[in-house]
């Protein structure tokens, strides 16, 4: 583009400023304006906040006791047929005189 | 332009009257959203930042002094509620930048049709020249673009404009002849790598 066509490009993006027709907000602005400051004037009690967030914190902690108990018993209960089944293959292996090591 | 009477009951206003209230906005909305809408190029942007304006208006009119004409006031609000609009956006753009979560440029993309109503495809045009123009707007340093807005856009005087930035005519004169500079600066420089 040619220094003339960027200075019509600027002009004519300048003149928007005054072509351009005003523009008025929607029907009803009073109405929607009203119902704003009613809802800002009757806002959720601080209280109803607080127990809410008292609720969802004991609901948490909740989860997590049982997400921890869960995997507590989970391990545990993996260890012990660990033991079972090292048990059995060594009492096994005793009764046929076969040795448990591995080489 | 600021009209000379403004049949505005000031005490009924200090009282809390209601109707007074809903006759202010009445008399005050198109102005009101018009200017927010220079400032931020988006309807739903300035019809919010108009309700801000007019929550302001209702929670400051009883330290109102009446040192200024009550339009002047208002505009001056109006001005400043975009104003903080707009850092409000730049905060938000610079998080998501931060996060790596910005998508395109809504904010600017988001510019409404200013002429309705008119051809589709001069709409179009328009509707990416007004995109450009907010671009360049929002770059201006904000004493400018308050000045530039509200001579350019809303087509206040210059004594107007002073009353409302509390400044004197020269200043905002020099405010103005700045801003106009800085976007043809702007504008030329973008329209060069088209």
């Amino acid at each position: 583009m040619d220094e003339k066509q960027v200075e019509r490009e600027v002009q004519k993006t300048l003149d928007l400023l005054i072509s351009t027709p005003a523009i008025k907000p929607r029907p009803f602005f009073y109405t929607r304006l009203k119902t704003r400051l009613q809802a800002s004037a009757n806002p959720t009690p601080v209280v109803v906040r607080l127990f809410h967030r008292r609720i969802a914190l004991a609901v948490l902690g909740i989860v997590l006791l049982v997400a921890i108990n869960a995997f507590s018993l989970l391990r545990l209960t993996s260890r012990t047929m660990e033991t079972q089944e090292a048990q059995a293959i060594a009492s096994f292996a005793k009764e046929y005189s076969i040795s448990t090591y591995r080489y | 332009m600021i009209p000379v009477e403004e049949h505005v009951d000031i005490e009924a206003l200090k009282r809390g009257d209601e109707l007074a209230f809903k006759s202010l906005v009445e008399m005050f909305q198109d102005r009101v959203f018009h200017t927010c809408f220079g400032f931020l190029g988006s309807r739903e942007e300035a019809e919010d930042a108009a309700q801000e304006t007019f929550i302001e208006v209702l929670s400051a009119i009883k330290s109102f002094r009446q040192e200024s004409s009550i339009s002047t006031w208002i505009y001056r609000i109006a001005a400043l509620t975009a104003l903080q609009a707009i850092r409000k956006k730049r905060r938000k753009r610079q998080v998501a930048l931060f996060f790596g979560t910005e998508g395109t440029d809504a904010a600017l993309a988001n510019a409404n049709d200013p002429d309705e109503g008119s051809h589709p495809l001069l709409r179009l045009e328009n509707k990416e020249r007004a995109d450009v123009l907010y671009k360049a707007m929002n770059r201006l340093p904000e004493s400018q673009r308050v000045a530039f807005t509200l001579h350019k856009i809303e087509g206040l005087e210059h004594k107007e404009v002073a009353a409302i930035m509390n400044l004197t005519v020269s200043s905002v004169e020099s405010l103005i002849h700045r801003g106009k500079g800085n976007l043809q600066q702007y504008l030329g420089n973008y329209y060069r790598k088209q």
